[in-house]
Parts: C-alpha cells; sequence; structure tokens
C-alpha cells in the first residue's frame, strides 16, 4: 500500500514537472520568436530601458511651407509628430474610399507646391512603399506597385483631395487622389512653426535642381567642445553595455586589454564580441543567426530597443542631446538580410555630423543585433551668439562645386567649371545649418551639411563657406 | 579700301566677341525675363562668372499723367504725377512688348497690348539702394529678397563693370508683379502622364 502511494505521489511529480518544463517552453518561445535569442535569456530583464517611439526617431529631414507666393519656409524645432500627422492623414484618406493613382512630372508638383498653399515632409530617409504601407495602414491595392519607395509626402490646396508622394530613388512624383476633399494642408501648417527665412528653389536662384535653399540665411551658431560619451560616463558606461550584451555574470566571456587602452569582450570563441575602445566609442558584433528577416519596421525597431538597452537612448529625458534616424539601407545576400540604421545626433535641435562614422550604427540581421557601434558625445563648452549672416548658400554651392563634383566622381581631373556646377546644382537634395564634428581639438564647428543625391555629405564652414569635409556615398556602404 | 573694310570687319567681330563674353559673365536667373510673379516679395538672382564686378539696380517703371496744380498765387501750373503701372491685366507677352521699347509697327501704327492700350514708356524709379557685387574667382552669385513689394512693374538690371568702375556692358529684366490672389487658377495637374512624362521614365530606366 505504501509503496503504491509512494510510486503514484512520484507519477504526479513527473507529470507535474513535464508540464511545467512545456509551459516554460512556450513562454520563452512565444514572444517575438523572430528575435528570440540566448542574449535575450542571459541578460535578465535588467533595468527597464526607456525606448522611443519609432515616431520620434524618425524626425523628417526638412518639412517646408508654402502660402502660394513661391516662397517657402522651413519648419523649425520639433517635427516628428508632422511626419507622424501626415502618415495618419494619408492612411485615414486611403482608407475612405477608391485611390486613383497617376504619375505627375516635376513641373506639375513644383506648381502645385508653390503656387498653393502647400506643406511637404521629407522624410528622415527613403522607405520601401510597401513596408510604409504595411506599417501604417495604408490600404490601396495593385496600383501602389508602381511606388518603389517613399522619400517625400505632400499635400497642397491645389487639390484638396490629393496626396503627393515623392519617391526619391526613382525620382519619379505619384499623385494619390482619394474620394474626397481633405483639409490636411491647413491641419498639417497649424502644427508647425515656421522659420523666418525665405527658401526658393535651386532652380530659382542657380538655374537648376530641385532643393531648397535659403536666401540671405542668419545664424547663432558658434564654435564649441564636445566630449565623447565614453570619456563622460566613463567605467560605468563600459561595464553597464558590456553586462548587457554578455550577461550580467559575464560566463563564459574574456576580457582583452591592449596596449592602445582598448578592452574586448569576447564570449566563447568569438560568437560576441563587444570593444570599449580607448576614444570613447563602443563596438559589438554577433556571429549571424538563422532567424527570419524582417522588414523596416520591424528591424528599426529591434534596432532601437537594442540601442536603448545598451547604453541608452539619449534625449529621452529632456536634455538636449538626441538621436534621429538619418540613414537607412537594406541588404540581402543568400540567407542573410536585414537592414543597417544611421543615426545622427541634434544638439539643441541642430545635427551634428563628421567625416567620421554616425554616432551609432546599428545593423540587424535575420531579426537579431548583429553589429552596434556607438560614439556618442555631449557637448562640452557651447556658446550662443547673437544672430549674424552666414555665408551665402548660393554660394556655398557656387565656389565649391569643383571640389564636390570632382569628390562625386573620385577624380582630381577638373571639369568645366559650367558642366561641374549644373551636374552639382541637379544633384543637391538639401542643406542645412549643424555643426561640424572636428577629430582637432574636440571642436563643434558650425557648417551648412550639404547632401547630393548619391548618398555623399559635404560640409562647409557656416560663415566663410570653406570645404571642412566630406563622406562618400561609398563609404556608407551604398550604391 | 579693301584694307579699311578688312580692319572695320575685324573691329565690329572684336566687339562683338567682346559683348559676348560680357554679357556671358553676368546673367540674371531671376526674375524670369519678361515673366510675371504673383507675390508680394520679389528675388533677385545674378549668376556671375569668371573675376567680374557687377551692380544691381532694381527700378520700378511708374506710368504718368499732367495734372493741374493751383499754387499759392492762384496761377495753375502743370504738373506731372507718376503712379504704379496697372499690371493686373497685363500678360507675359505685353512684358515683352514694353521690355522690347518700341512704340510703333513697322507701318508707324502703335503697337498694342492685349489691353487694347498702346504701348508706352515709362519712367524708372530706383527701389532701394544699388549695390555692387564682385566675384574674385569661378562662379558666384548675387542673390537678394526684396519684400513687401507693391504690384507694378519693375525692372532688374546688371551692369558689367571695369576695374575702375566703369560700364562695360548692360543687361535688364523687366517682370510683373501681381497680387498672389491674381494666380490663374488653371488646374496645373490636368493631363497627368502625358508623352513627355512617359518617355522621361522610359529614357531613365534604359540608363538607369
Amino acid at each position: 500500500m505504501t509503496d503504491r502511494r509512494i510510486e503514484s505521489i512520484k507519477n504526479v511529480f513527473l507529470v507535474v514537472l513535464f508540464s511545467t518544463t512545456i509551459l516554460l517552453l512556450y513562454l520563452l518561445w512565444s514572444h517575438n520568436s523572430n528575435n528570440f535569442s540566448i542574449l535575450n535569456i542571459l541578460a535578465g530583464s535588467g533595468e527597464k530601458a526607456d525606448v522611443p517611439r519609432l515616431e520620434e526617431v524618425m524626425a523628417p529631414r526638412y518639412v517646408a511651407i508654402s502660402d502660394g507666393s513661391g516662397v517657402f519656409r522651413l519648419a523649425e524645432g520639433y517635427t516628428a509628430h508632422v511626419a507622424a500627422a501626415a502618415s495618419e492623414a494619408l492612411t485615414e484618406a486611403c482608407g475612405q474610399g477608391p485611390v486613383a493613382i497617376s504619375e505627375i512630372n516635376r513641373m506639375q508638383y513644383s506648381a502645385v507646391m508653390s503656387r498653393y498653399n502647400s506643406i511637404q515632409t521629407a522624410l528622415c530617409c527613403d522607405i520601401p512603399f510597401s513596408d510604409y504601407a504595411a506599417y501604417n495602414g495604408v490600404s490601396i491595392g495593385a496600383p501602389a506597385d508602381q511606388i518603389q519607395t517613399v522619400s517625400l509626402i505632400a499635400f497642397s490646396d491645389a487639390s484638396k483631395e490629393s496626396i503627393f508622394i515623392y519617391d526619391g530613388p526613382q525620382d519619379r512624383y505619384f499623385r494619390l487622389r482619394t474620394s474626397a476633399d481633405h483639409e490636411y494642408t491647413e491641419d498639417l501648417v497649424s502644427m508647425c512653426t515656421a522659420g523666418s527665412e525665405s527658401c526658393y528653389p535651386a532652380s530659382e536662384i542657380l538655374g537648376f535642381g530641385r532643393a531648397y535653399i535659403a536666401v540671405g540665411a542668419e545664424s547663432s551658431l558658434s564654435e564649441g567642445r564636445y566630449i565623447s560619451e565614453g570619456a563622460e560616463r566613463g567605467r560605468d558606461l563600459r561595464t553597464s553595455m558590456a553586462e548587457t550584451v554578455m550577461g550580467e555574470n559575464f560566463d563564459f566571456v574574456r576580457r582583452i586589454s591592449d596596449g592602445f587602452g582598448n578592452i574586448t569582450y569576447m564570449y566563447g570563441y568569438g560568437q560576441k564580441t563587444f570593444t570599449a575602445r580607448a576614444d570613447g566609442s563602443f563596438e559589438y558584433s554577433s556571429e549571424l543567426s538563422s532567424g527570419s528577416a524582417g522588414d523596416f519596421y520591424s528591424d528599426l525597431k529591434t534596432a532601437v530597443t537594442f540601442v536603448a538597452r545598451c547604453g541608452g537612448w539619449p534625449g529621452l529625458g529632456g536634455e538636449q542631446i538626441s538621436l534621429v534616424l538619418d540613414r537607412a539601407d537594406s541588404f540581402g545576400e543568400g540567407r542573410q538580410a536585414g537592414h543597417t540604421y544611421r543615426f545622427k545626433q541634434l544638439l539643441g535641435g541642430v545635427p551634428v555630423r563628421g567625416e567620421d562614422e554616425y554616432p551609432v550604427e546599428i545593423t540587424v540581421t535575420n531579426g537579431q543585433v548583429s553589429y552596434y557601434r556607438r560614439a556618442v558625445i555631449n557637448y562640452l563648452e557651447m556658446t550662443w551668439s547673437g544672430s549674424s549672416q552666414t555665408a551665402e548658400p548660393a554660394n556655398v554651392i557656387a565656389n565649391n562645386c569643383n571640389h564636390i563634383y570632382n569628390v562625386m566622381h573620385n577624380n582630381t581631373l577638373v571639369a568645366a567649371v559650367d558642366e561641374a556646377f549644373s551636374e552639382v546644382s541637379e544633384a543637391l537634395v538639401d542643406m542645412h545649418q549643424g555643426y561640424f564634428q572636428s577629430s582637432q581639438g574636440s571642436a563643434l564647428v558650425p557648417c551648412w551639411i550639404v547632401r547630393m543625391n548619391d548618398g555623399s555629405d559635404f560640409f562647409f564652414d557656416l560663415y566663410d563657406a570653406a570645404p571642412l569635409g566630406f563622406r562618400r556615398s561609398g563609404e556608407y556602404g551604398l550604391e | 579700301m579693301r584694307s579699311a573694310k578688312r580692319i572695320i570687319a575685324i573691329i565690329l567681330s572684336l566687339i562683338m566677341l567682346a559683348s559676348v563674353s560680357a554679357f556671358a559673365s553676368a546673367a540674371i536667373v531671376s526674375p524670369a525675363k519678361s515673366s510675371i510673379v504673383y507675390s508680394d516679395s520679389l528675388l533677385v538672382s545674378v549668376k556671375v562668372s569668371d573675376a567680374e564686378n557687377i551692380r544691381v539696380t532694381v527700378y520700378e517703371k511708374k506710368d504718368s499723367r499732367q495734372i493741374e496744380i493751383v499754387n499759392d498765387k492762384g496761377i495753375a501750373e502743370k504738373r506731372t504725377q507718376y503712379f504704379s503701372v496697372d499690371v493686373k491685366d497685363f500678360t507675359e507677352d505685353d512684358i515683352a512688348l514694353i521690355a522690347a521699347g518700341r512704340l510703333l509697327d513697322d507701318n508707324n501704327e502703335p503697337i498694342l497690348l492685349s489691353t487694347g492700350a498702346a504701348v508706352k514708356r515709362y519712367t524708372d524709379f530706383t527701389v532701394g539702394e544699388a549695390e555692387t557685387f564682385k566675384n574674385e574667382t569661378g562662379i558666384s552669385f548675387y542673390t537678394k529678397q526684396l519684400s513687401d513689394v507693391k504690384p507694378g512693374l519693375y525692372r532688374v538690371k546688371v551692369e558689367l563693370l571695369d576695374g575702375d568702375g566703369l560700364v562695360k556692358s548692360v543687361s535688364s529684366h523687366i517682370v510683373a508683379v501681381k497680387e498672389k490672389e491674381l494666380a490663374p487658377q488653371e488646374d496645373v495637374l490636368s493631363g497627368q502622364q502625358n508623352a513627355v512624362t512617359v518617355i522621361q521614365n522610359l529614357l531613365k530606366s534604359i540608363f538607369k
């Protein structure tokens, strides 16, 4: 009798243990199955990180407003909510009935934007339209197949039932004609604070091109100095980041220091490495996994979450530093597919760029982070001077057209000035005021940030238009 | 006689060549020639090639009429009163006729505008101060935005100066400034996906 009871109790225990095992496995693998990894388990819950919403990090490159007089003004300050509202407007309008898509030419687009009240939202980067539509719930159907990428969304009182999309890589303009009139132009303009500077299309100032260029620009930016986040937060940051990616207990992790001050943590035989460099930057890489690739937004969510957990997301606590998405590239080779995202820093709303890598670069492969580099800075000294005249933006381009042309074409032969000028003017995408992060003396130099349509970036002194540096598109891994 | 003709021909050629290169050194990008601007601001953009000095002056062309004014002594005096040109109904062709400067056609008949009025000569009044601009090398732009511009007829004059400040050549563009509300409400979006767009896309896809 007693033996039978003992056997019964053992059977009950076995059943309970087996059921618990099945339940635990289900819980572990059912959530975010695309992102399941040992890393997540080893890292544990840790401190709960503040993760920004995707809309917050996808601030538009610019928002251009026109009152129909041919003069444009760029919105100032925080504009991420305007891009989000533009997406919501597109979703709402497309959901109200059938949508007719047709292509228009550049002249027609320019006319509806300049001759009527209008607003144009240039997205932070080119986004595959299929991913954009899926994420925002935009339902159009097969006619939308001709739109491969969405670079800009615009509204104009020239056609209140229409929404305009610009596909940058294809250089094509589309008109989405919905079933009813809307007041989106007025609604979105009311969300913006228009700057005081007047901008005109480059074709009206330079004779060529479609980028908006300011006339008689002024600025209060002056030189400052920066310090790397690694140097500022020191060992605490290094340790917390290492624990996040390697686990708190550093099981199976080796720590290697070299004579240059770099410290490397290596898991196993190099399946994962994390390096804290002497210059204050951090680099993480992981062997590729066999998960399934995500789309633009799911990979971006993975990337943003990872950055927030590993080092923190600057700017969420109300400081004047923030990170916004500036560039995204997709890749797919064999069984490996994913996206690389590059984030730029904003200091007091002013973009900071340099010839070196972006402050945050992160690659998501097959749904998991395979590479992460972080070189965030903070300002050490910053002075704000009174407003003064900058170098005329038109002359920044004109005086440096040969330099830009030679860098874009990667040669040193001198092209005819007119040929170089016309090509550079046509290739100009936008130019904004910002800071150039100089490696000499840790200086922040006020500059014009000039982007060309091949992805190259050029930096010119804000007040005397002298070249400060550049970064070719090839150095970003673009074609 | 033959050598004199040859010398005259050479001199005329040199003058023409100098004129061509001089005009090529400074070109008015905005406002476009004989154009209409529907705004209360006017953009002036001049492209200067090579090391050249220019002087840019903006005028408002005003119409005039004779009026009689009785002075303090009770004597009627004739005076000229100037007023802005009413450009409300002007077309670009009208502006081109005014810019050409001819009042009579080949039959000595008055040249008429689209409004039915005869082409007139107007008087230039300077708007603001004339400004000089110096280009050291390569290409540079003189740019300026005039704000609070009233409707009327305007002339942008660009003078190419030599080293002593003397005028080498002059070029002008005349523009009509109209109120924004008068802009034509044509449907610019009609005729989409026209043949030009189709051909452009085809060429882009071939040469991508």
